[in-house]
């Protein structure tokens, strides 16, 4: 299950911290983070977030499009695994765009390459219309969210993809859109707000997949849906490209046997397909 | 995206007040607002008026505003500097929320304290053990600081 930070693929000291005695120094051999105080720890573990917040944010929200190569640089050479791995992913997928590692990569990620393709395909821009103001009307009527805000998330996504049937319109303008913060975080409030929607409306259905330590739809949505920051699971896939009907693929890619390759809303007849790269605890963009 | 959602929001509050608070900026610096809150009827806190401090952080809404009493009062999820333990003002802060949406949250906290998530084990535990004393000590406070 998908943790409560915005630290994706960086490993926090979390082992459980209990009384010790910070003057005692006979106990050479433990870890310096096993002699603090529990405030101590918490400050330090806070701390440690806030510098890995800072790194994070260094990098672009939405990146360059790049050959998928450039993944085996972040890999040690003889990593065989990963190299193995990156060199089937580049059969397929010869590019790849990043995405910023700050927890809400796959909903940044499925917004742009939406996006991306409705700018090529305007056609299909219209049939996507109906289920996002269908989110719109449930969460305020059905759902009683606050009709403020959610028509201030719901309007500046239709601007965008209105915007985007514009002749004059360029992918300068996405990239543009998706790198200012404010703007590219309103998209991902309101992705994360269709999510919501949909879990919500089949919330029978989706409980069987949810922890038990969530006894309700609603307490998951609290914690792991609708707070920005948080990361992504399969449930949040599944929710999005469903209530859209927009096919996604994801290339998993990680330490087991083989590159495994999930689809989503697979016969879709609505003609974009959002191709991701999954490495644990991040999505980024595939191209072929 | 910060400034015009905090502008949003304070022409919503004009139109549509929540029952038992109110809130606006302090000054010129819409960051940084100040609300009151009307203690419930039903609760060992009616009578009081409490003062709170809103800041709104540059990110708003991506992060939660930070709120606090400045008003003393005795609930064992406030403590004494005013910080509130509130889950929608930590990790499960949405924005999808809105300042008067916290506001009536924290109305409710008030009529329906949390003792199992204390601020203050000590208030917790004569809540959960002695709820006379509770009361009678929260309406002291009540009739001491914010009346």
């Amino acid at each position: 299950m998908a943790s409560n930070t915005s630290s994706e693929e960086v490993v926090i000291p979390v082992e459980p911290v209990t009384a010790t005695d910070t003057t005692d120094a006979s106990n050479a051999d433990i870890p310096d983070y096993l002699k603090m105080s529990a405030m101590e720890h918490d400050q330090a573990v806070e701390h440690m977030k806030q510098d890995i917040e800072k790194e994070v944010s260094k990098q672009h929200l939405v990146g360059d499009i790049e050959p998928t190569s450039v993944l085996k640089t972040v890999y040690a050479n003889d990593d065989s695994v990963y190299q193995a791995k990156i060199q089937e992913i580049e059969k397929n997928y010869s590019k790849i765009r990043r995405i910023r590692q700050d927890g809400n990569c796959f909903f940044r990620s499925f917004g742009f390459s939406l996006m991306e393709q409705l700018l090529a395909n305007k056609s299909e821009i219209d049939k996507i219309k109906p289920s996002l103001t269908a989110v719109k009307t449930d969460l305020i009527g059905k759902f009683g969210y606050p009709d403020m805000t959610v028509e201030d998330f719901y309007d500046n996504f239709i601007e965008v993809l209105d915007k985007l049937k514009e002749e004059e319109t360029d992918i300068e303008y996405l990239l543009k859109t998706y790198q200012d913060s404010g703007l590219s975080d309103y998209m991902v409030c309101f992705m994360r707000l269709i999510v919501s929607v949909q879990l919500q409306r089949n919330a029978e259905f989706y409980l069987n997949f949810i922890s038990s330590k969530y006894p309700t739809i609603k307490s998951f949505l609290s914690e792991e849906v609708e707070p920005m920051y948080v990361e992504s699971d399969h449930l949040h896939i599944d929710g999005l490209s469903t209530c859209l009907n927009i096919r996604i693929i994801v290339q998993y890619m990680d330490r087991g046997m083989k590159v495994q390759e999930h689809k989503f809303q697979e016969g879709s007849p609505i003609n974009v397909t959002i191709n991701l790269l999954y490495r644990p605890g991040h999505y980024d963009i595939l191209y072929a | 995206m910060a400034l015009k959602r905090i502008t949003k929001e304070l022409q919503d509050l004009g139109r549509d007040p929540p029952a038992q608070c109110s809130a606006g900026p302090v000054g010129d610096d819409l960051f940084h607002w100040q609300a009151t809150i009307i203690g419930p009827n039903d609760s060992p806190y009616a009578g009081g008026v409490f003062f709170l401090t809103i800041h709104f952080p540059t990110d708003y809404p991506f992060k939660p505003p930070k709120i606090g009493f400045t008003t003393r009062i005795y609930h064992p999820n406030i403590n004494s500097n005013g910080s509130i333990c509130l889950d929608i003002l930590r990790s499960q802060w949405s924005p999808a929320l809105t300042i008067s949406k916290v506001l009536l949250s924290i109305c409710s906290l008030l009529g329906d304290p949390n003792p199992d998530d204390p601020l203050v084990p000590e208030i917790a535990r004569i809540y959960k053990t002695d709820r006379a004393r509770y009361n009678t000590l929260a309406k002291e406070w009540t009739k001491k600081y914010s009346t």
